[in-house]
């Protein structure tokens, strides 16, 4: 606190400083009358014309805009729903496939997914396969209540397993390269639009995958050593 | 007796005028700002990239016309202040007027540029919008003035409220060191105390009086504070000033 | 008819007091000048009158107005010293479009023409305007405005010798032809001398003369003769300045002698006859006694 105590004035001061030179200059400065008021005349009207572009282009983006989702939205918890075997929505279930394996199954390390594991204790040597999209949600929430999320679920490219014999492997997802930009007004000026914003002004979300494997007893696992924290991710579930 | 007899308003409009044509530099160097405010925000739109490349992610950054706001404001103080200089004062006593004139257009003109730095500032958040969507993903989360135009007059309703509160302030501040520059010790006092003791008092005393406009949700309520203050601030300085002796060296 | 009326009027700054108790009648529709050594509060007189600033004491009127913060005084009174503050931002064209907003008896044709016979062009700045040029245009300004009370205060300094004439000549000239109440204060009295009507002296805080510049002369006599003879014979009133000018003497004294006293120093070889008012001026003021000299001699002495 002692710190802006100090700071703050400084900081009043340096402002004051080129702002008062500036202006006194451009007093001193032998400018007419009127160029001023072309000056202001002319922002102005710059600044009308950005109006009536911004509306213009507005409208073309409107259209790409992501799906929001709201708080109860997200507090789905897909892991402990696959455990419990509880319903999960249809949209979060990318691929449901399932895979004749003899004896034994090898599963190559890989990154970028999560893996449960699922022993039944069945005899047949069908696997059962279910992968769950990674759910992209950034909280830039906009609303006074409920934090609003935006949903990018839905533009992501995502490689599915592959299935050769008896080895299983997770590719290396394609570059899932997805960047914007926000814009919002400063929440001073929305203080009676209900557009206050109390999200991240900028950040990144990540997500993998969730691999469901449902594995008969008969079929012996290989899996691979896991070594590094970001590396493969296995839980095999009791 | 007299040949020439004024109103106080005519008067004062007059003042008025001239204090426009004299103080042109006032509005110029907002602009200045803004356009750097502009240039400045516009180039650091820069994003961190994700490090964990394998994983699956969004990048997201935002802009806003935040920075043009803040510096509209501090314009604000920094003018009010400057507004009360001696020079300013010598130049409209060069003329007819007393210290009621003079005041009243100083009003009149931190009014009107009071208004042009809330058009302004919430103007340049179009071409702030303009820069943004240069980008490819653009997501604008504040509504323009054809979806909802009550929501853009409202912004500059508030906007110019605070300007014109904050170039009161910086008015009242200038006028009383200019009664007498102990005020300058006064204000330091004052800063040094609040910032020693004020803070450490429970809630902070600046939140509450930020909190007291900036926490309002009814907008005519808002309108009314920010009119009471104002006139409490514009009384203050037309009193101090009633009693000032002018082209006094 | 006054314009301007003083009721012991006093001005003090904390301890400091600067005008002491005056009491004052300025006639309406005359030229008055304001004259007195540096720092008697001539300026400060000027700045009361014109309302920027508050007298300490005493009841002040101009043209039956209390002048602060009257708004009818301002509008009727124009007040030109050096240190007029004029927006840096305007050209002297812009200053005469201020001037034409704020006074109704402005007269701009007057102005345009008098700025081109003083070759100031229109649009210069005011702040790159050299100091006699800047006295000149604010002259200039003074006597375009016709305001019922116009005062100038020094507004000569810096003016070269034909300007000064010039714009006594104009001040005159505009006088004349729309009579107001002027109040002129310079140091050079000898070049005002023909314009005043009535003159004011101000002296140590208070007013040591006012009324007709005919009734100032009047006071003094100028004593001519050998100083062996003046000392025979003009001993009877007090002498307040005493000049030596080849063999002739000159003393300045006052003018208490009756018709037969003058008669007799007249006989006496003495040659009498009236002084300059700024004679009357310098000896009344003390500047004609001893002056600067004596301090010097006095350190020679010792």
């Amino acid at each position: 606190m002692m710190f802006f105590m100090v700071l703050i004035p400084i900081v009043l001061l340096l402002g004051l400083v080129p702002i008062v030179i500036f202006t006194k200059n451009m007093k001193r400065t032998r400018l007419k009358k009127s160029f001023h008021r072309n000056i202001i005349v002319g922002y102005l009207v710059l600044l009308l014309l950005g109006v009536v572009v911004a509306e213009f282009m507005e409208r073309k983006v409107e259209s790409h805009i992501p799906p929001k989702v709201t708080d109860k939205d997200i507090e789905f918890d897909l892991q402990s729903a696959i455990v419990e075997r509880a319903t999960i929505p249809e949209h979060l279930v990318l691929a449901k496939r399932s895979h004749e394996v003899k004896d034994e199954l090898s599963i190559s390390p890989f990154t970028g997914a999560y893996m449960l594991i699922e022993r039944t204790s069945d005899n047949s040597n069908m696997v059962g396969e279910t992968v769950y999209t990674p759910e992209l949600l950034a909280n830039i929430g906009d609303g006074d209540g409920d934090d609003v999320y935006y949903d990018f679920t839905d533009q992501l490219e995502i490689a599915l397993p592959i299935w050769e014999n008896n080895w299983m492997t997770v590719p290396k997802q394609p570059r899932n390269n997805i960047q914007y930009t926000f814009y919002h007004d400063s929440n001073i000026l929305n203080q009676f639009t209900g557009e206050k914003t109390h999200g991240y002004s900028s950040g990144s979300v990540s997500a993998a995958m969730m691999i469901h494997l449902v594995i008969p007893e008969s079929i012996e696992l290989n899996l691979p050593e896991i070594e590094s924290e970001r590396g493969t991710y296995i839980e095999i579930l009791e | 007796m007299f040949s020439t007899q004024w109103s106080v308003n005519e008067l004062a409009k007059r003042q008025y005028l001239f204090k426009l044509s004299t103080n042109g530099a006032v509005f110029t160097t907002l602009i200045v700002l803004q356009i750097i405010g502009t240039i400045f925000i516009s180039g650091a739109g820069s994003s961190s990239m994700n490090e964990w490349e394998e994983m699956i992610s969004v990048n997201y950054t935002s802009i806003s016309n935040d920075s043009q706001v803040g510096l509209t404001l501090f314009w604000a103080l920094i003018v009010g202040f400057l507004l009360t200089s001696a020079a300013q004062r010598n130049e409209s006593f060069s003329f007819v007027t007393n210290r009621l004139t003079f005041q009243l257009a100083n009003f009149y003109f931190i009014c009107t540029a009071s208004l042009l730095g809330g058009v302004t500032t919430v103007l340049i958040g179009s071409v702030m919008k303009i820069v943004a969507l240069f980008g490819d993903n653009v997501i604008i989360e504040t509504t323009g003035l054809l979806s909802s135009p009550l929501d853009f007059f409202s912004r500059i309703l508030v906007m110019t409220a605070y300007t014109l509160l904050l170039m009161m302030i910086g008015y009242l501040l200038g006028t009383l060191i200019q009664f007498s520059k102990l005020f300058i010790a006064l204000f330091g006092l004052i800063w040094f105390v609040y910032f020693t003791f004020g803070i450490s008092l429970s809630v902070g005393e600046g939140d509450s009086v930020l909190y007291f406009y900036y926490g309002e949700t009814s907008i005519l309520v808002f309108v009314l504070k920010v009119v009471v203050s104002v006139a409490v601030l514009f009384g203050i300085s037309l009193f101090v000033t009633n009693r000032l002796e002018v082209r006094n060296p | 008819m006054s314009a301007i009326t003083l009721k012991n009027v006093s001005k003090s700054y904390r301890s400091i007091t600067i005008l002491d108790q005056l009491n004052l009648e300025i006639r309406k529709n005359v030229i008055t000048g304001l004259v007195g050594r540096n720092g008697v509060g001539k300026t400060t007189l000027m700045k009361m009158i014109a309302g920027f600033i508050k007298e300490s004491d005493g009841e002040l009127r101009v043209f039956g107005e209390h002048p602060f913060n009257s708004l009818k005084v301002s509008a009727n009174m124009m007040f030109i010293d050096d240190m007029m503050g004029f927006p840096d931002a305007l050209t002297l064209d812009d200053l005469l479009t201020e001037c034409d907003r704020f006074y109704e008896n402005w007269n701009q044709d007057l102005a345009v023409r008098l700025l081109e016979y003083f070759k100031l062009p229109l649009s210069l700045n005011h702040r790159v305007l050299s100091k006699g040029k800047r006295s000149t245009f604010n002259a200039i300004i003074g006597i375009a405005t016709r305001c019922p009370l116009t005062m100038f205060d020094e507004p000569i300094t810096g003016m070269d010798a034909g300007a000064r004439r010039d714009f006594y000549r104009a001040l005159l000239k505009d006088y004349i032809a729309y009579p107001r109440t002027i109040l002129l204060s310079s140091h050079h009295m000898e070049e005002m001398e023909d314009l005043l009507e009535d003159i004011l002296v101000i002296d140590g805080k208070s007013i040591s003369f006012h009324g007709p510049i005919t009734e100032l002369q009047e006071k003094f006599l100028s004593l001519q003769a050998r100083e062996s003879v003046l000392k025979s014979y003009a001993i009877r009133y007090a002498v307040v300045h005493r000049a030596n000018a080849g063999p002739m003497t000159e003393w300045i004294v006052d003018n208490q002698y009756t018709e037969a006293e003058v008669e007799e120093l007249k006989q006496a070889g003495i040659r009498v006859s009236s002084v300059s008012a700024s004679q009357a001026y310098l000896a009344m003021t003390g500047q004609a006694t001893g002056g600067v000299d004596d301090v010097f001699n006095a350190m020679e002495r010792q």
